[in-house]
């Protein structure tokens, strides 16, 4: 029977509206829930498994999806959760795993899932991510290592606290002639620095809502955890950050996965959703990348790809006009480029509207201008403008021990609305990734054999000839793979009949790279009759095999 | 109990076994004439044998050694460990630290032996000699004699050169062709050694040495060859028309995979994946991060006759400050005379550049202070700097009796025909030969034990109470270090690696604590959270720090006083 893809998406679409609605994001405990409820209903699609334990017990899932044998085919790993506060990567990775899923069904995505495998981890930061969750909601990044951040001989000994109950951090700020902050002109909300060559001066100082735990002048510097998953990774990796660890990859979630990966040869590409980003704009190839056997930056053939892959992501997702390429010292994004070679690609998956003044003049004059584009307040009219209900915690004054006798606020800008959309923004989000993760992983690299042929040289006596050439839009293998251990070359084995003999050329014949569209022309010379086969695979661009009968 | 019973027979068999009696014995000076544990310094042992000596020794000296496994290897060995200091005296674990390893390499076995060594010396010295006695009260030594036991016994039992292999026995796929270490060398001939292979060949660029028969040298540029040099012993595995090209455990380098200035294959190769994704590594790292009272560290190496330290890297240069350098000067100077022969260097000056190298991530993740020693060198064969061929040639002939040679032999191999096989034993060239072993050892060990007795050594000097009035009275208290070695690096200050010294004072209730910046000139700072305890950043070596505090006492008032510091250990002392 053939299925009709609308008609299927219809009844897809009506039996997900028949679930109850996902209506905010998904805390560990019910990704867990959601996980397990896709493994139940697509059972032939998806694998669960969980490939480590946090500090605090909580699990780093991975959702391998496709048909057949899974791991023999090219693969695309899509990772969310990166950095804890970034909720909208999970809901991105965890979106796409069931769109996938939940189109096994029709032929484009079928087709897809039998020629190619997703590996999607939606979670890497969970103990960070429970925070959002908390009681005491506020943007962590850090796992749950008991650390001593600011490295004083004493672990988790100052943490945030809650001075105004409403069960956030926000800011802090403190009446005071020698601070640096004033309320900025366009609302006075929004503190900004003083400028003490414009003639302002400074009424405010700003802190973190908390105290001084230890009185050490710090506030709020070494509250719980921990490592950050994001800056534990090896590519400009610094030690002994807060957040950064000892060492790179010291944290079982961090071996886990980068073990996991390294043990899939089929890997051809990391998608991640997290703050590192080179779709909204690719990165840039310059000479000075490379130094000496340093390399600092994209190399020149890869920053090909990456800017055809960020021009496919404008045509899905329409990031706002300049947008930056953000990358970051321990981030995993930078690492599946430059050290595990990978092609890799990131995004936030959201970006901060941008706020226009109204075109209409009466319209015009409820606002201020915003002369130096402060990010906060357009941040504040647009959440305004979209209903968005508590973005903005009001300067409420409170008793602080640290401060006695002077006026301190607490308020500001609540956490995570700014990196995370309102909840009702993802199911666009995640059909918009999907189509984009479906359209990244069509360019993937594919070996085929082609113009397999042999020519009679004399009796008994053959030169046969192919083309091994790529069908995908990405090259084979990228430069930067080439130059790492972790990726096979492209193998073009001639396997021979009994009583033939190889005169010329190679049995086994090793390729670095072939160009997207681009091919590599073999030959041999072969004696004696009878059927030969060449067989041309890498574990991340597939296999193709031919056969010939030389007689 | 049965246990001990087990002891006691085995000493008794010892002693019933032992050819001589101890009155039949007259001590040579440095040595321990009568040891419990009889071991021969003189060959090398696999890891099983380094193992049956661990165990020897933690039997005899119970009070003084005690055996636990910090891992496991690759192929399941467990990575050995003897700790040993005075078990009776102090907390243990809370005594400055000393990290001794070796083999990290695998064909550089000899580390093992020196450091095994410096275990029984050690012990065997604990009773009869004062300084032993004294460092194994103030100290302690964790010592991991071979960090490398799959490929240390693939290198003596397996088909292997004097450089093969130099890594563990993870397979890698050297030539990324999906096969694993499928080409590697094999012992054609069956002596337990992969030599050369040589094969007659008129246009072959190597003749006999006319001086030293069965030796080849290079033609003259003019000259007619007699013999072409086909390489190490072995054959063409996967017929990919290549010789031992990818062979067991190549190429990773387990020393370029600790978790400082780490960097991938293309800048640092062998590198592996990531910081300790090996797991002899990574056993090692996890056993220092537990053990953050080590405050100095030996790794030992072959060869050439070298004191290493860092950096490994130019970039790193800024990671070994003046003070530091200092601090490494003052031993590795030393280190020069106490082994004749050997020099001290940097790693990326003298050497070559490194990254993610062992000792760098000692110094750099850890503030340990820390040096690889390469064991064995030219030198010792005539004690003499400059050295020739020839004076290898006469080394062999009059001193081990061509005991390393082998000589060449008719082969008949599948794909270069009638060859000959002949040359070097493995054991020669890197290996201390047997008769200077010993030797070698002791020396180094000595230099290491003289780079241990100068970890932080803290003392709390004086005491001085001065009464305020009102009930207040001002306790001032100098704590010294007596040895060269600060308790943090510049380093480690810098980057706050190693926890503050704490200095408190119990048994009084503490109204106020100040660190005393210059004591004449009553130059203080006050530390307003938790008095009692004062943080300091660094006890400098040879040097004082002076804390101070105002307690609500009374002259002669009973409080004591600690010094706790991570490396530096934990002192007290009593007012009473």
């Amino acid at each position: 029977m053939q299925h009709h893809p609308f008609l299927l998406t219809l009844l897809f679409s009506a039996f997900t509206l028949a679930l109850p609605a996902q209506e905010r994001y998904h805390s560990p405990d019910e990704l867990e829930t959601s996980i397990r409820q896709l493994e139940r209903q697509y059972s032939d699609w998806l694998e669960v498994s969980s490939l480590a334990k946090t500090v605090e017990g909580e699990d780093i899932w991975l959702l391998t999806i496709g048909s057949g044998p899974t791991a023999e085919h090219p693969a695309l790993v899509v990772a969310g959760g990166v950095d804890g506060s970034h909720l909208i990567g999970t809901e991105l990775a965890l979106g796409v795993a069931r769109e996938l899923l939940a189109g096994a069904g029709t032929d484009s995505i079928r087709q897809l899932l039998a020629t190619t495998t997703f590996y999607i981890f939606p979670q890497l930061a969970p103990d960070a991510a429970k925070q959002y969750f908390a009681d005491l909601r506020y943007e962590r990044h850090l796992n749950g290592r008991a650390t001593d951040n600011d490295r004083d001989g004493y672990t988790d000994e100052d943490p945030y606290e809650d001075l105004n109950g409403d069960g956030m951090i926000t800011m802090m700020r403190i009446s005071d002639p020698t601070g640096n902050y004033l309320p900025h002109p366009a609302d006075e909300r929004i503190l900004t620095k003083a400028k003490s060559d414009a003639g302002t001066s400074g009424q405010y100082r700003i802190l973190t809502e908390g105290t001084d735990n230890d009185h050490d002048g710090n506030f709020n510097e070494d509250g719980p955890g921990g490592i950050n998953f994001n800056e534990n990774l090896t590519f400009n990796y610094e030690p002994f950050q807060a957040g950064s660890g000892e060492y790179a990859v010291s944290e079982p979630e961090s071996r886990a996965v980068l073990d996991f990966l390294y043990n899939h040869w089929n890997i051809f590409a990391v998608l991640t959703f997290g703050p590192s980003d080179n779709l909204a704009a690719p990165m840039e190839y310059k000479p000075s990348n490379r130094q000496g056997r340093k390399i600092s930056g994209i190399l020149q053939e890869d920053a090909g790809v990456n800017k055809m892959l960020s021009e496919l992501y404008g045509e899905f997702v329409k990031p706002p006009k300049g947008a930056k390429t953000t990358t970051q010292g321990g981030g995993f994004m930078e690492w599946a480029y430059f050290h595990f070679g990978r092609f890799s690609f990131g995004t936030p998956g959201w970006y901060l509207p941008t706020w226009e003044m109204p075109k209409d003049s009466t319209e015009r004059e409820k606002f201020k201008p915003n002369e130096d584009k402060n990010k906060e307040v357009d941040f504040l009219r647009w959440a305004e403008d979209a209903g968005l209900e508590e973005a903005f915690v009001p300067w409420t004054a409170v008793e602080h021990p640290d401060f006695p006798g002077q006026t301190v606020e607490v308020g500001g800008i609540a956490p995570f609305v700014m990196t995370n959309p309102p909840y009702s923004e993802v199911p666009a989000l995640v059909k918009k990734h999907t189509e984009f993760v479906m359209a990244l992983a069509k360019k993937r690299p594919q070996v085929e054999l082609v113009n397999v042929r042999s020519e009679k040289v004399d009796d008994g006596l053959w030169r046969v000839k192919a083309a091994v050439y790529n069908s995908g839009d990405m090259p084979t293998t990228s430069e930067i793979g080439d130059r790492v251990k972790w990726l096979k070359s492209l193998r073009i084995d001639l396997k021979l009949a009994n009583g033939q003999e190889l005169i010329s050329g190679r049995k086994v014949t090793l390729l670095s790279s072939v160009a997207g569209g681009g091919s590599s022309e073999m030959s041999w010379l072969i004696k004696g009759n009878g059927n030969i086969s060449i067989e041309a695979s890498a574990p991340h661009c597939g296999r193709s095999e031919e056969s010939l009968n030389l007689r | 109990m049965k246990f001990q019973l087990y002891i006691i027979l085995f000493l008794l068999l010892g002693t019933a076994l032992h050819a001589q009696t101890p009155d039949q014995f007259f001590k040579a000076s440095g040595t321990p004439a009568n040891p419990k544990v009889d071991v021969s310094w003189n060959r090398y042992n696999t890891a099983e044998g380094l193992a049956e000596i661990a165990k020897k020794i933690a039997a005899a000296y119970p009070e003084l050694a005690k055996l636990s496994s910090i891992g496991k290897s690759y192929q399941g060995r467990d990575l050995w460990c003897l700790t040993i200091t005075d078990f009776n005296s102090g907390d243990p674990d809370r005594k400055p630290g000393f990290y001794i390893d070796g083999n990290i390499h695998s064909n550089e076995i000899q580390g093992a032996e020196i450091a095994m060594y410096t275990a029984w010396y050690l012990t065997e010295s604990f009773d009869e000699n004062a300084f032993i006695k004294d460092l194994l009260t103030k100290r302690i030594f964790y010592i991991v004699p071979t960090i490398n036991p799959d490929a240390r016994n693939d290198y003596m039992q397996g088909a292997n050169t004097a450089h093969s292999p130099r890594s563990g026995m993870i397979p890698i796929d050297d030539d990324r062709d999906g096969e694993y270490d499928e080409d590697g060398y094999e012992d054609l001939n069956g002596d337990g050694h992969v030599s050369q292979m040589r094969r007659k060949n008129p246009y072959g660029r190597w003749i006999d040495d006319p001086r030293n028969p069965g030796r080849m040298i290079r033609a003259e540029n003019d000259e007619r060859g007699t013999y072409e040099n086909l390489g190490y012993e072995g054959i063409d595995n996967d017929g990919d028309g290549q010789v031992n090209e990818d062979r067991v455990g190549g190429y990773y380098d387990p020393n370029r995979n600790w978790g400082w200035n780490w960097q991938p294959e293309y800048i640092q190769s062998g590198s592996h994946q990531y910081p300790f994704s090996i797991p002899e590594d990574r056993a090692v790292a996890d056993f220092i991060m537990a053990h953050p009272n080590i405050a100095g560290a030996q790794s030992y190496h072959n060869s050439g006759g070298m004191i290493l330290r860092g950096p490994g890297s130019e970039e790193d240069e800024r990671v070994y400050s003046r003070g530091d350098i200092q601090v490494y000067d003052a031993i590795g100077n030393l280190g020069e005379k106490i082994i004749p022969g050997y020099r001290y260097l940097v790693i990326y000056k003298d050497l070559y550049s490194t990254y993610g190298g062992e000792i760098e991530w000692f110094h750099g993740g850890r503030g340990i202070f820390s040096f690889t020693n390469e064991l064995y060198t030219s030198y010792l064969m005539y004690n003499k700097t400059e050295t020739d061929a020839q004076d290898r040639v006469d080394f062999s002939k009059r001193l081990l009796f061509e005991d390393d040679v082998i000589a060449w032999e008719p082969y008949d191999h599948p794909v270069f025909g009638p060859i000959e096989i002949g040359g070097t034993k493995k054991n020669s060239g890197r290996a201390d030969p047997g008769f200077l072993l010993e030797t070698d050892a002791h020396r180094n060990m000595a230099f290491t034990l003289y780079h241990a007795a100068q970890m932080p050594d803290l003392v709390i000097e004086e005491i001085e109470e001065k009464d305020l009035g009102g009930g207040y009275l001002q306790v001032t208290a100098v704590v010294g270090n007596l040895a060269i070695i600060p308790t943090h690096s510049d380093h480690d200050i810098k980057n706050k690696i190693t926890r503050p010294d704490f200095i408190k004072l119990e048994g009084a209730p503490v109204v106020s604590g100040l660190r005393v910046l210059d004591r004449l000139m009553n130059r203080t700072e006050e530390q307003e959270s938790n008095p009692a305890q004062i943080s300091v950043p660094n006890i400098s070596g040879m040097d004082a720090v002076t804390v101070r505090w105002i307690v609500k006492a009374r002259p002669g008032a009973d409080y004591t006083i600690t010094v706790d510091s991570m490396k530096g250990g934990v002192v007290s002392r009593s007012k009473e």
